[in-house]
């Protein structure tokens, strides 16, 4: 180890709804790979280690994957089933970042096109960036920004 | 003072030097200058590191130095990141650890993934823990992080310690010992910094409680890392001789010859007794 690196390790929590198949979700730090697997429970926990340069910019990146049309099942209004995956808890170096990623992280959704094509018709906008989202419904990509050393990123939040 | 041996019981007080009084009267009474935690940092880092009574390697593994309140703020840093029930201690640790209600374990007995905070040297064996290398060897083993608190340390020759070992996340020292208590200061020496006490202590507050370091840098700029063991060496072993006693590493400790019991012999250093060279 130097003064220049810093080996950190992420810790992440996902509740995941599901009837038929469960949500697939691949991990990013940048464009390393961490995780790569269904998620099959609520509390689930996927944990991983990154070796970061300080002074260097990063991107925690979750792809979503998995759902098609006919694991949301509805009944006119009523939503009686569906697949979604929410982020619970995003710690990092033992810091719960949760609640300074509502303005640093985005999810870009991959509307399935039979859906956007309704919304559309009904005059919806269909958002390509949603900020602060951590209820990820529609395949997509989430992703948050941040810097190492890490707690002087975290220091910068509330400066 | 004529100590004989049963005035020598286990509570261990403090040298009463008189260079280290009248540098404490000196702050008081001269005009003094502030020193920041910037400046402090390396001029302490080189500081403690002049030891040539103590053969100390590995500091090169800890690039991250923080300035502390002692090595007791450096403990509490450490709960309060990890939690009452998120570290492990050994048997035999600082009182302040039992005062709050924390029990310590065997070694065999050590928890996976749970940080050490382990005390070196201890009081009561003058010197590293027998069982260090076993610690080191559990410790590989379990994924245990070592956080080493050397408060002692000022007060110690002839420690021997690598620190480079994997496990060793973290150490500090302090400056208490030096009779310092009424303006403690130390460092904490990390292999990466995260986000904890010391961290928002030394990046928040820097600016706001540079009497401890002003303090703190006046001592070292005027005093030699092992000034408590050059000056007392030899009225260490008089004494101990006097009192039919053995000489421990720690130079205000020394140990009965019967019972292996470490006796604080502070008191009586600082003060002329009979073949003690001062």
């Amino acid at each position: 180890m130097d003064s220049i690196t810093e080996i950190v390790i992420f810790h992440l929590e996902f509740d995941s709804v599901y009837w038929d198949r469960p949500p697939w979700i691949k991990i990013f730090i940048d464009d390393e790979i961490k995780f790569d697997d269904a998620i099959t429970t609520s509390n689930s926990i996927v944990k991983f280690s990154h070796k970061l340069r300080c002074g260097q910019d990063y991107q925690l990146k979750i792809e979503r994957s998995g759902k098609t049309d006919d694991q949301c099942v509805v009944d006119g209004l009523l939503r009686k089933q569906d697949q979604y995956i929410i982020i619970q808890k995003v710690v990092i170096d033992m810091i719960d970042i949760k609640n300074l990623i509502d303005d640093r992280c985005w999810y870009e959704p991959d509307y399935s096109r039979s859906w956007a094509t309704e919304q559309l018709e009904n005059d919806q906008i269909l958002e390509s960036k949603i900020i602060g989202e951590t209820w990820l419904s529609h395949n997509g990509t989430w992703r948050f920004y941040f810097s190492s050393p890490i707690y002087q990123f975290v220091i910068k939040q509330f400066r | 003072m004529h100590p004989t041996r049963t005035d020598l019981t286990s509570k261990f007080s403090l040298i009463d030097d008189p260079l280290l009084s009248s540098l404490k009267s000196r702050w008081f009474s001269e005009s003094q200058r502030e020193i920041s935690f910037r400046e402090f940092l390396p001029l302490a880092n080189e500081w403690f590191q002049s030891t040539k009574n103590n053969q100390i390697s590995g500091w090169s593994e800890f690039p991250c130095h923080d300035v502390t309140m002692g090595c007791t703020h450096y403990i509490e840093s450490l709960i309060g990141k990890y939690g009452w029930d998120g570290f492990q201690i050994l048997k035999n640790e600082y009182a302040y650890y039992t005062l709050m209600g924390k029990h310590g374990v065997a070694v065999d007995d050590l928890k996976p993934n749970k940080p050490l905070l382990i005390t070196i040297p201890h009081w009561t064996w003058c010197d590293i823990r027998p069982e260090w290398n076993d610690i080191l060897t559990i410790a590989k083993e379990r994924n245990i992080d070592i956080h080493i608190d050397m408060a002692w340390m000022l007060t110690a020759r002839d420690i021997e310690i690598d620190l480079s070992h994997p496990c060793i996340k973290s150490f500090a020292m302090s400056m208490s010992k030096l009779k310092l208590e009424w303006s403690r200061v130390g460092v904490r020496w990390s292999r990466q910094r995260s986000m904890d006490s010391v961290t928002i202590f030394n990046e928040y507050y820097k600016i706001t409680n540079t009497i401890m370091t002003s303090v703190g840098g006046f001592f070292m700029e005027n005093i030699e890392r092992d000034h408590l063991w050059n000056r007392y060496k030899s009225a260490h072993h008089d004494l101990c001789n006097q009192l039919n006693i053995s000489p421990t590493k720690i130079v205000h400790i020394a140990k009965d010859n019967d019972t292996g019991e470490s006796l604080g012999i502070g008191r009586f250093l600082g003060i002329p007794t009979p073949n003690c060279v001062q």
